[in-house]
């Protein structure tokens, strides 16, 4: 089953544009807090948060609200970033290994994504816009606040940090406009969806272990369990799923009008069947 | 197999981890300065790790050698467990390693010489006494030999000492340093085993049953001491007759002569553990089978456990002398 979601946090609109045009997203409607978009099959948002710490730790916690399905999605920050001698040419895209931060000593270490043919390269956060270009990493503003407040509630295999390089020791900051950012952006647009895809499945299986159990939501709707029974059930239904995933449960509990009946019911099946071997 | 590598510091410059570069060049390693800040944080996905893991080198600072569990032994007054790894190659439904860590990468500790000078301390301390040392615990003892070395390190060392056992716990069948060398009689090569028909259902990426066995025969042919685990026993529709092929097979292979010792023990889990596993493999057959809370760990029901103990037991009678059964309980 392919059921994943991706939130992408993105600083600024020229940076998003090409995605959004990409992934045919739209904009949510209303007063929203940031500019957010998403697509018709609700599995892929995006964020526009503004350059910076404050507002990179702001646009996510309004995704993470925002999306029903935060919690399961791989989330992704891209963007550009000034780069050090020898890291790489003007439009080199990275996928980060580390982050640092210039204020805090925490390093976080993001997952590997497997089969991935993109370049790797440590990313160094800041406060204020630098041209420390004579450094051995990449520089930019939101990345390390961006990992920092999403490892917070998401399994760190759902988290990636991307960047292009806008500027090094060879072109500075002075030549960043929109139209050279979309320009960076668009040829790198292949290496953002293939990080997406395999992101894509990463959230897949992050959903499948989280999501809510076959009919749980059908049969809570018409009879009352409480809270203990509430878990039960789930419990049940997640074994009922696994070891009879060809006997259909409705028509078994159809008559049984009551919690106690469909929990004594489930836990008789259940414990009464053999796991088969052969 | 291995996703990405990581280095702690400290030990970027430890001839081991240059040994260990060579046999994966092409992929660039990261320094970091210590292995927590990967390894077991909070929320890291156990099972999309255990699909991409990566491989941390790192340096043990403390705890070498450790009291063994309660029940663990195999006839020998004191036992101890030392770790020179966490976590395994292979991926068991009923792995406790599962719900012990929460990353599903490798540590490698390669300072084997602090583990060795804490086994040593060990043994002079308890040098009149009947000790045994295991070695396949928080890692199958064989199954990363190729890349990290360490039977080829350690057996020499235990060759020195007569008097201790040790106990190599394994499904692997990579056995070229035991293959290469004479056997030493105070080690055990023990051998996790269960019907093939279970194995393959929940004994992903291991050795199958037949090779396990095929391996056993050789290593016995050869004289090597084996150790037979039964560990768990696994219940389900025919398991009786499962267990009695699986018998017939491994001891019609083996020459009774080199079983040095034969151990069952029931599939358990500690109560916070299971409850972690479970929530990691929720789709898992095996966890969804009706286990119950008995006292602080989730097992099969009390009946179950010593019918299947007991039934164990009267087969392999036919084939072993009583002496060499032990049971593993593992109560938590």
């Amino acid at each position: 089953m392919r059921n994943g979601c991706i939130c992408w946090v993105i600083a600024l609109t020229s940076e998003a544009k090409t995605l959004i045009e990409e992934l045919k997203m739209h904009p949510l409607k209303g007063d929203t807090l940031f500019p957010v978009y998403k697509n018709k099959n609700e599995d892929e948002w995006l964020i526009i948060t503004g350059v910076g710490k404050l507002n990179v730790a702001s646009g996510v916690s309004y995704l993470y609200a925002l999306c029903p399905n935060a919690r399961s999605s791989f989330w992704i920050n891209f963007g550009i970033a000034g780069a050090g001698i020898k890291v790489g040419n003007i439009g080199e895209i990275f996928i980060i290994n580390e982050l640092r931060d210039d204020l805090n000593r925490t390093i976080y270490y993001p997952f590997i994504l497997p089969q991935l043919k993109i370049k790797n390269a440590m990313l160094k956060t800041f406060n204020q816009p630098q041209n420390i270009y004579e450094s051995s990493f990449l520089f930019d503003m939101e990345g390390w606040v961006f990992y920092n407040i999403v490892q917070r509630k998401i399994t760190r295999e759902l988290i990636a940090v991307m960047k292009i390089i806008s500027d090094n020791s060879t072109e500075n900051m002075s030549s960043i406009n929109k139209d050279f950012v979309k320009k960076l952006v668009k040829e790198k647009v292949k290496n953002l969806m293939s990080v997406r895809d395999i992101g894509y499945n990463l959230s897949s299986i992050e959903n499948e272990r989280t999501k809510e159990p076959y009919l749980f939501i059908d049969i809570t709707k018409n009879i009352h369990f409480t809270f203990s029974q509430n878990k039960k059930l789930k419990k049940f239904l997640i074994r009922w799923d696994v070891l009879f995933p060809k006997r259909p449960l409705p028509p078994e509990i159809k008559d049984l009008n009551d919690a106690k009946s469909i929990l004594d019911y489930l836990e008789s099946c259940l414990d009464s069947h053999l796991l088969k071997w052969e | 197999m291995i996703n990405q590598i990581y280095i702690e510091n400290e030990i970027k410059n430890h001839p081991r981890v240059h040994d260990i570069l060579k046999k994966f060049k092409g992929k660039p390693p990261i320094y970091i300065d210590k292995y927590a800040s990967i390894f077991n944080r909070k929320n890291q996905n156990f099972r999309i790790q255990k699909k991409y893991p990566s491989l941390i080198l790192a340096q043990k600072k403390a705890g070498y050698v450790l009291k063994a569990p309660e029940d663990f032994g195999i006839g020998n007054s004191y036992n101890f467990y030392f770790s020179h790894m966490y976590n395994c190659l292979y991926d068991c439904e009923y792995c406790f390693l599962q719900g012990m860590y929460s990353s599903a990468d490798y540590i490698l500790f390669v300072n084997f010489e602090d583990f060795e000078e804490g086994i040593k301390d060990k043994i002079s301390f308890l040098k009149n006494e009947k000790v045994t040392f295991f070695s396949g615990y928080d890692c199958d003892s064989l199954a990363f030999e190729k890349i990290s070395g360490f039977v080829r390190y350690f057996l020499p060392i235990f060759k020195k000492f007569p008097n201790v056992d040790i106990e190599l716990r394994t499904k692997s069948i990579q056995m070229d340093p035991l293959i290469s060398m004479a056997p030493i009689s105070n080690c055990i090569v023990a051998f996790s085993l269960m019907p093939t028909e279970m194995a393959k259902k929940i004994d992903h990426k291991a050795p199958s049953i037949e090779k396990r066995i095929n391996m056993i025969s050789k290593l016995a042919s050869m004289g090597w001491k084996i150790g037979l685990r039964f560990d768990p026993l696994i219940y389900g529709e025919n398991w009786k007759n499962l267990y009695i092929n699986l018998f017939d097979n491994v001891f019609k292979n083996i020459d009774k002569k080199v079983i040095h010792s034969i151990t069952l023990g029931p599939l358990r889990f500690p109560k916070a553990m299971f409850k972690k596993i479970k929530s990691m493999n929720p789709r898992s057959k095996l966890l969804s089978d009706s286990l119950t809370l008995r006292g602080n760990k989730i097992s099969y029901s009390n009946d179950i456990e010593l019918e299947m103990q007991s039934f164990c037991i009267e087969l392999l009678k036919q084939y072993s002398p009583e002496t060499l059964f032990f049971s593993c309980k593992g109560n938590f």
